[in-house]
């Protein structure tokens, strides 16, 4: 088990929860729910997300649903999991706030990932609904950690809101392309010292995820990056062991980068056949 | 008898009928549901206060994998 930089346990604090791993897991696109639960067990995630659609009639029907997925997700939650589910598919602040109570009511949680998107193609979210419902879930209970792009303002007026802790996505979902935009990323953490900042989606390789953690945000929300790989659990593996390395790097401190060479080794006392000419 | 839409689907049921009498044979297995009637929530408790209207428009959400 990991220290802190004062020696403590150094526990990831969000809302309630205080938690061991800073790796946050998604439960989709899984070969198998088989899978998707010995993923998440190797992955040592203690929050798995997961949503909510209409119950097919005909049955499990391919669509993530069913008996099948729910008996693993029940049991990694009555293992110790935290369920935190999303408002996907949402697009204005009245479907995600509906969603959110849906969800509040079927998983006994008021936690909620809150998506509202803006754009189907880039699945960006949208900035003035995810305000709009971020204020109405706050003030009906909910403890909400908003889906949101990099905008330092929008962030602000989300933190103005009640979120006490913030999504920023590292790319577009699913597309596997790391941290596009390192240079507003740094400006959130410098801005908002004291909000969690997760970074959720866009993560496509345990690299991708340890940078997030060397640039000081606190843990890491993916998906498609272990659900889609050749072994899933270890892919899973992987990235936690790259969460905590770079977790590890940031609390160590990092140096600080150099446009000249600088030996590592000492010049002083170099053999007497050293710079004698040729 | 009265007509109402479950899932996009119309069904029969008989008049008076409640939300609480209804669900259990509308439900799929044993994972948790969360019920709409008219696109507002009905907490669990209140499923045997909630009887049915003709015409009413009922979802009922089940738990899905997603990221």
């Amino acid at each position: 088990m990991d220290a802190g930089v004062d020696g403590a346990e150094d526990l990831l604090c969000l809302y309630d929860a205080r938690l061991h791993s800073r790796l946050l897991l998604g439960s989709a696109r899984y070969p198998s729910p088989q899978v998707m639960r010995d993923a998440v067990l190797a992955s040592g995630a203690q929050v798995v997300t997961l949503s909510l659609r209409r119950q097919n009639p005909a049955g499990d029907g391919g669509d993530g649903g069913g008996e099948g997925v729910w008996r693993y997700l029940r049991e990694l939650r009555d293992s110790g999991c935290r369920l935190l589910p999303n408002t996907a598919g949402c697009s204005s602040a009245r479907e995600a706030v509906k969603l959110a109570e849906m969800a509040r009511e079927l998983f006994d949680t008021d936690w909620v990932k809150l998506e509202v998107i803006g754009d189907d193609y880039t699945l960006q979210p949208d900035p003035f609904g995810l305000v709009d419902a971020a204020v109405q879930l706050v003030q009906r209970g909910f403890k909400v950690l908003p889906y949101c792009t990099e905008d330092l303002v929008l962030c602000r007026r989300l933190v103005d809101a009640g979120c006490e802790a913030l999504m920023p996505w590292g790319a577009p979902i699913g597309t596997g392309r790391g941290l596009l935009n390192v240079y507003a990323l740094r400006a959130l953490r410098h801005r908002f010292p004291e909000t969690k900042l997760v970074i959720d989606a866009g993560i496509g390789a345990p690299s991708q995820a340890a940078r997030v953690m060397e640039l000081g945000f606190d843990a890491v929300l993916l998906n498609t990056a272990v659900a889609r790989a050749g072994d899933p659990p270890r892919m899973a593996r992987a990235f936690a062991d790259a969460v905590r390395a770079g977790r590890n790097a940031h609390l160590a401190g990092l140096m600080v980068q150099r446009q000249t060479a600088q030996p590592s080794t000492p010049v002083v006392g170099r053999p007497f056949w050293h710079g004698g000419g040729r | 008898m009265i007509t109402v839409s479950v899932n996009n689907q119309p069904v029969q049921v008989a008049a008076q009928t409640t939300l609480a009498g209804a669900l259990p044979q509308w439900r799929r297995g044993d994972a948790p549901v969360a019920v709409a009637v008219n696109g507002e929530l009905v907490a669990r408790e209140d499923y045997a206060d909630c009887e049915l209207q003709n015409g009413d428009r009922v979802d009922i959400l089940r738990p899905v994998s997603g990221g």
